[in-house]
C-alpha cells in the first residue's frame, strides 16, 4: 500500500508491517488526512505483532497530522497485544515534542531517535 | 451545330414551360373534379372520361420530358430544329391533346353544373396546347437569330429551375410537420391547393375569406400562408397588412395572383410577402416555393430557438451566479463570524496598559483560513496569567474550540484554582467531552504562564518559552514535559507539571505559536526558533512593543510573498 504525492509519501510494507513516512505533510484538516488515516487504521486492524512507524525522513508534520498519528497510537494501544516502535530523527524539529506525546499516549511504545 | 448551344437551351426551356402550363392545367383541373366526385359518388358514370383526361395529361408530360429534357439529352444530340421538325413529337403531342378535347366535349353534356367551369378550363387548355403544337414550327427561331429578350427571360427560368430542384431534394429529405393555411375564396382553388399541399406531407387548413383567415391565424399555429389577393370584403392586401402588423408577422406569406396581376404581386412583395404564385397553378412551382419559404422559416425558427436557448442559458448562468454569490456571502460570513469570535475575546490594549508589573504586547494574525490560535492575559488577585495555545486544524470548529478554552481557563482562574494538575485536568476533561460531542478530532496545545512578584510559573505543553535576560542572553524553557495536548486523551493529570523561573527587571519573555517558527520562505525554509532567538537577543533593550514590532517585521521579510499557512501569534512581555 502506498500514498504518494509531490510533497510526501506514505509506504506500508505488508511483510514487515513497517510504515514509512517521507517528505513534508501539511494537509488541511482530518478530511485531507482521511486516506492516510485509513491506511494506518487498516494496519492496526490486522493486529500484527509489531508495527514500526518510521518517521526519520518526515521533515514536517502539521498539527492536524500529529492528531492523526496520536489517534493511530490510541487505536493501537486499545488492541493491547501490538508492539509499537516509532523511529524519529533529531534533525526534525517537530518530532521532539510530538513523538514524546505518542509515547505518553502508549507507554509501551518504543521510541528510537536517530 | 447550327444554333449555338446556349440559345438552344433557353429556347427549349421556354418551350417546356409554355407547353407545361397547358398540360399542367389539364392534369390539375381533371384531378380536382375526380377528387370531388370521388367524395360524393364513386360510381359516377363520367369518371372514366375524367381519368382518361388525366392520363392524357400524364402522357403529354412524359412526351415533353423525353423530347425536351435538357438533362438527359446529350449536348451533341440537342438539335432543336431537328427535334421540333420531326413528326414524331407533333404526333405524340397531338394525339392525347385531341383525346382530351374529345372527352371534354363529351363531359360538357354530361357533367353537373358545378364542374362545368373546370371542364371548360380543361378544354381551353387543351385547345391552347393544340395551337402551341401546331405553332411549334412557326415559333422556332430562325438560325442564329434568337431574340435577346427571350434569351434573358429564359435564362432566369432555368436558373430558377435549378434552384427549385435543390430545394425539393432538401424538403423531401427532411419532412417537417408544417401546417399551411390556404386562404382563397374559390372553393376550387382551395381544394386544389389543399390537395397539392397535402401531397407534400404538409398539414393543411383552409379559410374562405380574409376575416376567417385572421381568426384562424389568431387562434391556430401556421408555418406558411397561401393568400389570394382578390377576395370579396377583405382582400389579400388587407390580410397581408394585418399579418405584417401582427405578432404573426414572421409567418411567411405567399400571394396567389392571376398572371396579369404582376403589379399587385410587386405591391405585395413590397408589403412583406415572401413570394407569389401565379394562377393557373404550376404544381412544380408551388412545391418549390413552399419548400423554399418553409426552409427559410425553418432556419429563422431555428435561429430564434437558438436565441431563446441562449437567453435561457444566460438566465441559468445568472441564477447560478446568484447562488454562487450567496454561497460566497455565506462563506465570507462564516469567515467573518470566526474572525469576530477570535478577536472579540482578545485582551484589549487598554487592559494591557493597566497592568502595573508587566508591559505586555500581543499580536495575532489569521491565515487565509481561520485557525485556532489562542492567547489571553488575565488578572486575578494580583496574579497575571498569560495563556497561549494552538488548536489543531482550521475553520469555524477550531475557532469555537478556542473560545471554549478561553472561557474554561477564565472560569478556573475565577474559581481560584491554582493547582496546575487540577487546573489542566478539569480543563482537559471539559474540552475532551465537548470535542467528543462535536464529533471533532481537534485538540490543542496550551501553556499558562502565571507571573506574581518576580516569579514565573509555567505549566502545560506548547512551544518553548523564551526569556531574554539583560545583555541579550536567551533562556529557552521547553514545555514538552509540562503538559499534554488538551482534548486528545480523557485524562492528562499525570503529564502536568509546573516550572518556576524568576523574572528580573527588564527581562523579556516571548511566547509564540508555530505559525511563526514554521513560516516558510520561497525555498520552503522555516523561519525557525534560532532566528527568533537571534532577533530577540539583538533587541533585548527595546520595549515589549518594539520587540514585537521587530520580530514581526523580520518574520515578514522572511516570508516575502509566500503564502502564510498558519495563524501567527506572538506575545512579548517585560518586567517593569
Amino acid at each position: 500500500m502506498e500514498i504518494k504525492t509531490e510533497n510526501y509519501q506514505v509506504k506500508y510494507d505488508k511483510a514487515s508491517h513497517n510504515i514509512v513516512f517521507d517528505g513534508s505533510l501539511r494537509l488541511n484538516g482530518s478530511a485531507e488526512y482521511a486516506s492516510i488515516f485509513e491506511l494506518l487504521n487498516n494496519v492496526a486492524q490486522q493486529e500484527p505483532e509489531k508495527i514500526v512507524l518510521d518517521l526519520k525522513e518526515l521533515n514536517f508534520l502539521n498539527s492536524s497530522g500529529i492528531s492523526i498519528l496520536s489517534k493511530f497510537v490510541i487505536n493501537v494501544r486499545k488492541r493491547k497485544n501490538i508492539q509499537m516502535v516509532v523511529i524519529g530523527a533529531k534533525k526534525n524539529p517537530w518530532q521532539g515534542k510530538s513523538l514524546k506525546n505518542l509515547q505518553r499516549l502508549m507507554p509501551s511504545l518504543k521510541l528510537e531517535l536517530e | 451545330m447550327s444554333i449555338d448551344h446556349k440559345s438552344q437551351l433557353s429556347f427549349t426551356s421556354h418551350l417546356r414551360q409554355e407547353l407545361g402550363m397547358s398540360i399542367g392545367a389539364i392534369i390539375d383541373y381533371s384531378e380536382i373534379i375526380i377528387e370531388e366526385i370521388e367524395e360524393i359518388d364513386h360510381d359516377c358514370e363520367y369518371l372514366y372520361e375524367l381519368e382518361q383526361i388525366r392520363e392524357c395529361g400524364v402522357e403529354l408530360i412524359a412526351s415533353i420530358n423525353s423530347f425536351l429534357d435538357l438533362a438527359t439529352l446529350p449536348k451533341s444530340q440537342l438539335n432543336l430544329p431537328a427535334i421540333v421538325n420531326s413528326n414524331k413529337l407533333t404526333i405524340e403531342l397531338k394525339k392525347p391533346t385531341q383525346l382530351v378535347i374529345d372527352n371534354c366535349q363529351h363531359l360538357i353534356s354530361l357533367i353537373e353544373e358545378d364542374f362545368l367551369v373546370e371542364v371548360e378550363k380543361i378544354n381551353r387548355a387543351a385547345n391552347r396546347l393544340l395551337e402551341e403544337i401546331k405553332g411549334l414550327i412557326e415559333i422556332l427561331p430562325p438560325e442564329n437569330n434568337i431574340s435577346s429578350d427571350i434569351l434573358g427571360a429564359e435564362t432566369e427560368v432555368m436558373a430558377d429551375g435549378d434552384l427549385l430542384s435543390t430545394i425539393n431534394l432538401e424538403t423531401s429529405a427532411g419532412t417537417y410537420n408544417y401546417t399551411i393555411l390556404i386562404v382563397d375564396d374559390s372553393i376550387t382553388n382551395r381544394k386544389f391547393l389543399a390537395r397539392q399541399v397535402a401531397a407534400q406531407n404538409y398539414q393543411v387548413a383552409t379559410a374562405a375569406n380574409g376575416k376567417q383567415a385572421i381568426q384562424m391565424i389568431e387562434t391556430g399555429s401556421y408555418d406558411l400562408i397561401l393568400l389570394d389577393i382578390i377576395m370579396p370584403e377583405m382582400d389579400g392586401y388587407e390580410v397581408l397588412k394585418w399579418i405584417r402588423d401582427s405578432p404573426w408577422q414572421h409567418i411567411p406569406t405567399i400571394m396567389i395572383s392571376a398572371l396579369d396581376q404582376i403589379d399587385s404581386v410587386v405591391k405585395c412583395i413590397e408589403m412583406g410577402a415572401a413570394d407569389y404564385l401565379a394562377k393557373p397553378f404550376n404544381t412544380t412551382l408551388l412545391k418549390a416555393r413552399l419548400g423554399a419559404c418553409l426552409e427559410q422559416k425553418r432556419l429563422r425558427d431555428q435561429e430564434s430557438l437558438y436565441i431563446r436557448q441562449l437567453a435561457q442559458a444566460n438566465q441559468k448562468i445568472s441564477k447560478l451566479n446568484n447562488c454562487l454569490q450567496a454561497e460566497n456571502t455565506r462563506l465570507s460570513t462564516e469567515l467573518e463570524i470566526t474572525q469576530r469570535l477570535q478577536t472579540m475575546l482578545l485582551p484589549k490594549e487598554k487592559e494591557l496598559n493597566q497592568i502595573e508589573a508587566l508591559s505586555i504586547a500581543g499580536f495575532t494574525e489569521s491565515a487565509a483560513e481561520i485557525g485556532g490560535d489562542y492567547y489571553d492575559v488575565l488578572q486575578h488577585k494580583g496574579r497575571i496569567i498569560i495563556g497561549i495555545g494552538d488548536v489543531s486544524g482550521h475553520g469555524l470548529e477550531s475557532g469555537v474550540l478556542m473560545l471554549m478554552v478561553q472561557t474554561a481557563v477564565r472560569t478556573l482562574i475565577e474559581n481560584n484554582e491554582t493547582n496546575p494538575k487540577r487546573f489542566f485536568e478539569v480543563l482537559n476533561r471539559t474540552i475532551y467531552k465537548n470535542v467528543e460531542r462535536m464529533d471533532s478530532d481537534k485538540n490543542l496545545s496550551l501553556s499558562l504562564v502565571d507571573y506574581y512578584d518576580g516569579l514565573l510559573r509555567i505549566s502545560g505543553q506548547h512551544e518553548e518559552m523564551l526569556i531574554v535576560r539583560t545583555g541579550g542572553v536567551i533562556e529557552r524553557i521547553d514545555t514538552v514535559d509540562l503538559g499534554f495536548p488538551i482534548g486528545l486523551e480523557e485524562t492528562i493529570e499525570d503529564f502536568i507539571f509546573q516550572a518556576q523561573i524568576p523574572l528580573e527587571k527588564d527581562d523579556a519573555v516571548v511566547l509564540y505559536t508555530d505559525g511563526i517558527t514554521e513560516a516558510e520562505n520561497y525555498a520552503g525554509i522555516h523561519y525557525g526558533l534560532e532566528r527568533l532567538c537571534t532577533v530577540m537577543g539583538q533587541n533585548w533593550q527595546q520595549s515589549a512593543q518594539e520587540i514585537r514590532q521587530t520580530i514581526i517585521q523580520d518574520l515578514r521579510s522572511h516570508i516575502g510573498v509566500e503564502q502564510v499557512y498558519d495563524d501567527i501569534t506572538l506575545v512579548v512581555f517585560k518586567r517593569k
